[in-house]
């Protein structure tokens, strides 16, 4: 994507120093809010690597007499009513959304985008009662439909989050379908066919890979924010989610209705916010970048 | 048939036939179209109860059925049928009004009864709010014109903050206002006031408060104002700018009517749109507030793990959607009866 | 004579828009392409020149007929056979960005045909046929570039090097010259004229009879659909012409477009069924009609065929004389 600004000038230097100079003007060109939105995901993308090798003991940290303290050099966010460090539970509360909606994204990108580009490809038959299939999917209503699992089946946030992206399949896949039904009427597509590539290589390198990654990854985010969001609103609700008393920010959240004081329960509602509007607004960047870079 | 004048009054009677027989293909493949999406929505739900681990009936009653309910409970589901033949029965007799009776949450009642005034709370929260949302997007769109690069500064915060979730905006709104009242309270010791949403609340009837504060969270949250704005001041732009307006313009005719008549459309598409989203964010959010409407009843069955209860919500839910987008398409069509014309 | 390269029977394509309205594409046209020949299909624009090659190549399914590459049929074709058979056989989009992925650098792009065409080959095998290649077409330094920084005439050049690299049997040029300017479309037909050897074949689609003249050997004229004429390059504005080619030639040689408004032959001849037209589709506007009355029924009732390589009843009938 970057290629054409560096040309041949920089054939002849190291390839970090190439990656350093295309990175860091592609960098300066971005509008603020995709600055900051973007540090703010690549944050959560670290410390929901690295939050599986800290462990947090939520029985052991309870200590009655530190209770309700503000924040401080030492508790960076104060504590909660049982003197549990609110900024620990904090980062420790990422784990409970981070790897199911990695794992949702992911799914619900991949099968949406394959879905949709064989609709869109072939159409005819196949696309038409894939189609009808995925509307289906569509009418049902996401949240009930999710506390109908949670009834039915043993809670689990992996099952919540696989059952969410098989959710949104359907929308991702109309999107790609769109996409690959414009594209399939562009020559260039028809020229690659004329060169004899595979059909499928068309469709997943040519068109998936190469015109729909932006958009997928916009779509992926959105599922990852989703799965946050369903995670934190079963947790609030306090029966299907994360339990106490091992944290997650709904949970945390949900002590707003007996917290005496702001911060257990505000900064994780405030993290939810700035995590979610981050998400949202860094796939939004991707996506347009994309689109510019197009023209 | 094109040349066809519509000067003689046989041909006239004729082209009212042609019309009227499109409009009714045209409402009858849509009709299928919802009746179809019912049944398959449904059959969804039906087949996630069957393939349910264990037996579903002792995972419902748990260990307090008595054997008759057991019985019951299998007739109701067909669960001694094969899935197709226990779907058919199941769904006709949801059909016919009978969506089972309450086990563990209020036992006894009648789902219907419980389901269908509760689903009316929830549906008049979502198309309040949603209807709020467009005429305060349309009435910001109007004031700001179109986009300019220090709007940005106004509308990026407010974007950014929108992007908050319902259930947060609802738990933020429910913990100020609370704060606010106590600090009063703690200065005169005074009843609360009419408008006050939480503890002191019982019935719907009783105040109109908590209605408005959840409709309020809904409009603030999960990015509904902002989807809306941009959406709508797109389409009003476009509008104001295309060759069309101008022509009426240039002509000194009436430009709002214009704007109005083809705002409807894209308006009701971004209402349907978005109506799906609206219901699901009421659920919790009706669940702070404890206003009885089905987003509460739904939790609260879901806790006590009364299926039935849950299950007849979530046809309440489909159902909605389904028929809302029916009468939208209708709405549509009338407005703008090209969408007849082409024919399926 | 030898064996054709190409040989085509009885194609016949019609498209149907959703209205229900039918226009017929290709209208029972025969073709032979013999190997090391260039050979032009000139005609206005939607005279059906492209989808006939297109239809050629199999890119468009076609109604009727059979095509024969070498000794293949081309038309029974299916899967790996057909992927296998495409890299003899190539195409020159009009639209010159057709040639290219727009996310692909030159580079990548030949490789990706390479490795698709020349699978047994090592990376550094490939690294030097593609300098090759691209030195063939005289990009040797565009490794890098991407579609949206190439110059029209560039992009066709790297459309040139990656059908090249197939080695293919027949190219169809659709319209190779459009939308460059004079120098860039000097050199681009020295190009084409340079690549072609001994074996090559093309067909070369375009309304630039300028580009006809430098390097085709026989010309077919497409009118509505139908072949009307067959010329061979030295006779080309030599003889007397089917009236519709010579409104074309008049027009190059003015140098502009002809001004035939394509709209004007409809409803002229007699309609068959579905409301195709069944006779000459030149016979409103034809001059020759004039001088010879006693045709006028022949012409607006049915289908002249390709006689004395021209379809006209007059002229066949004159050339038989001659
Ligand atoms: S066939 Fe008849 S109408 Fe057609 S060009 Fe010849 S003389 Fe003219």
């Amino acid at each position: 994507m970057t290629g054409q600004s560096t040309g041949q000038s920089t054939r002849q230097s190291t390839w970090y120093s190439t990656w350093y100079s295309t990175w860091h003007s592609a960098w300066k060109e971005q509008p603020l809010s995709f600055k900051l939105s973007s540090i703010i995901v690549v944050l959560v993308l670290c410390f929901g690597v690295i939050n599986p090798f800290i462990s947090y003991d939520p029985v052991l940290d309870v200590e009655l007499s530190r209770r309700d303290l503000a924040p401080s050099w030492e508790y960076w966010m104060g504590t909660d009513g049982q003197g549990r460090s609110v900024a620990l539970r904090l980062f420790k509360g990422i784990e409970a959304f981070f790897f199911p909606g990695l794992i949702a994204g992911l799914f619900a990108a991949f099968v949406g985008g394959v879905l949709g580009a064989l609709c869109g490809y072939f159409g005819g038959w196949i696309g038409r009662s894939l189609s009808a299939v995925l509307e289906l999917i569509d009418t049902l209503p996401r949240m009930v439909f999710l506390v109908l699992i949670c009834t039915i089946f043993p809670p689990s946030i992996l099952l919540i989050s696989i059952i969410s992206s098989v959710l949104f399949i359907p929308s991702i896949a109309t999107i790609i379908r769109r996409k690959v039904e414009a594209l399939g009427a562009e020559d260039y597509i028809l020229a690659h066919v004329a060169h004899g590539f595979h059909p499928l290589k068309i469709i997943s390198y040519h068109i998936l890979w190469l015109q729909c990654r932006a958009l997928l990854t916009r779509q992926m985010i959105f599922v990852f924010s989703y799965v946050l969001f369903i995670e934190t609103a079963l947790s609030y609700l306090g029966d299907y989610g994360v339990q106490e008393p091992y944290p997650s920010w709904g949970n945390m959240v949900a002590q707003s209705r007996i917290s005496a004081v702001a911060w257990p329960w505000a900064l994780p509602a405030l993290a939810i916010i700035i995590t979610i509007a981050a998400l949202l607004a860094f796939g939004d960047g991707i996506a347009r970048r994309e689109e510019e870079v197009k023209r | 048939m094109s040349q066809i004048g519509l000067d003689h009054p046989q041909q006239k009677s004729a082209m009212l036939n042609e019309a009227t027989i499109r409009w009714s293909l045209w409402l009858g493949s849509k009709l299928l179209r919802g009746l179809s999406l019912l049944c398959g929505a449904s059959f969804i739900i039906y087949a996630t109860l069957r393939s349910a681990p264990g037996d579903m009936v002792d995972l419902i009653l748990g260990l307090n059925g008595t054997p008759e309910m057991k019985a019951d409970l299998r007739a109701e589901f067909g669960l001694d049928l094969n899935i197709i033949e226990g779907y058919g029965r199941w769904a006709w007799r949801a059909l016919s009004g009978d969506l089972g009776i309450s086990i563990t949450f209020m036992p006894g009642e009648p789902v219907l009864s419980l389901a269908g005034p509760a689903f009316l709370v929830t549906l008049s929260i979502a198309v309040v709010s949603l209807l709020c949302s467009i005429a305060v997007a349309y009435g910001l769109a109007i004031l700001l014109g179109p986009p300019r690069p220090r709007q940005a500064f106004l509308l990026g915060p407010i974007q950014l903050l929108n992007a908050a979730p319902s259930f947060v905006v609802a738990i933020c709104l429910a913990k100020v206002i609370n704060e606010l009242i106590q600090f009063q309270l703690a200065g005169g010791g005074q009843i609360p006031p009419s408008w006050y949403p939480i503890p002191t609340y019982q019935k719907i009837t009783d105040s109109i408060a908590p209605f408005c504060f959840a409709a309020l969270s809904i409009s603030l949250g999960d990015g509904l104002f902002t989807d809306l704005f941009n959406a709508l001041r797109a389409e009003l732009m476009s509008l104001n700018e295309s060759l069309f307006i101008s022509a009426v313009r240039a002509k000194g005719a009436a430009v709002r009517k214009h704007l109005i008549k083809n705002l409807i459309v894209p308006t009701l598409s971004v209402f349907t749109a978005r109506l799906p989203l609206v219901l699901s964010a009421v659920v919790i959010v009706e669940y702070i507030f404890t206003l009885d409407g089905s987003g509460y009843l739904l939790l609260q069955a879901a806790k006590n793990r009364d299926v039935p209860v849950v299950v007849g919500v979530s046809l309440f839910f489909i159902f909605a959607v389904i028929v809302m987008n029916l009468i939208l398409d209708l709405v549509k069509a009338l407005v703008d009866p090209r969408e007849v014309a082409k024919g399926d | 004579m030898n064996k054709p390269l190409l040989s085509a029977r009885n194609l016949h394509k019609v498209f149907k828009s959703p209205g229900g309205k039918q226009t017929v594409a290709i209208d029972q046209v025969d073709l032979d392409l013999y190997t090391g020949e260039v050979v032009a299909l000139i005609g206005e624009s939607g005279s059906g020149k492209t989808t006939l090659g297109r239809a050629l190549l199999r890119l468009i399914s076609l109604d009727q007929g059979q095509v024969q590459f070498l000794d293949q049929d081309l038309l029974a074709l299916k899967g790996s056979e057909l992927r296998q058979a495409r890299r003899q056989f190539q195409m020159i989009f009009q639209n010159q960005q057709a040639n290219l992925h727009p996310r692909l650098s030159v580079a990548e792009m030949m490789d990706e045909s390479l490795v698709l065409h020349h699978p047994e080959q090592s990376a550094a095998e490939r690294q030097s046929m593609m300098n090759t290649l691209l030195d063939q077409v005289g990009l040797s330094n565009h490794h890098d570039r991407y579609l949206a920084s190439l110059s029209g005439g560039e992009q066709r050049r790297v459309g040139l090097a990656r059908i090249l690299a197939t080695s293919p049997k027949l190219v169809v040029a659709d319209e190779p010259t459009s939308g460059l300017d004079a120098a860039i479309k000097l050199q681009t037909i020295e190009l084409l004229k340079t690549l072609k050897g001994e074996s090559l074949t093309y067909l070369l689609i375009s309304h630039d009879l300028g580009l006809v003249r430098r390097i085709a050997d026989r010309v077919l004229v497409m009118l509505r659909g139908r072949i009307i004429e067959e010329i061979s390059i030295q006779d080309l504005g030599m003889i007397k012409h089917h009236p519709y080619t010579q409104k074309l030639l008049e027009a190059s040689n003015l140098g502009k477009k002809t001004d035939i408004e394509h709209t004007q032959y409809k409803n002229a001849s007699i309609e068959d069924v579905r409301g195709h037209s069944i006779g000459c589709h030149y016979c409103s506007l034809c001059p020759l009609l004039a001088n010879t009355p006693e045709l006028k029924d022949l012409c607006y009732s049915q289908r002249p065929t390709l006689t004395q390589q021209v379809a006209c009843f007059s002229l066949s009938k004159e050339r038989e004389l001659v």
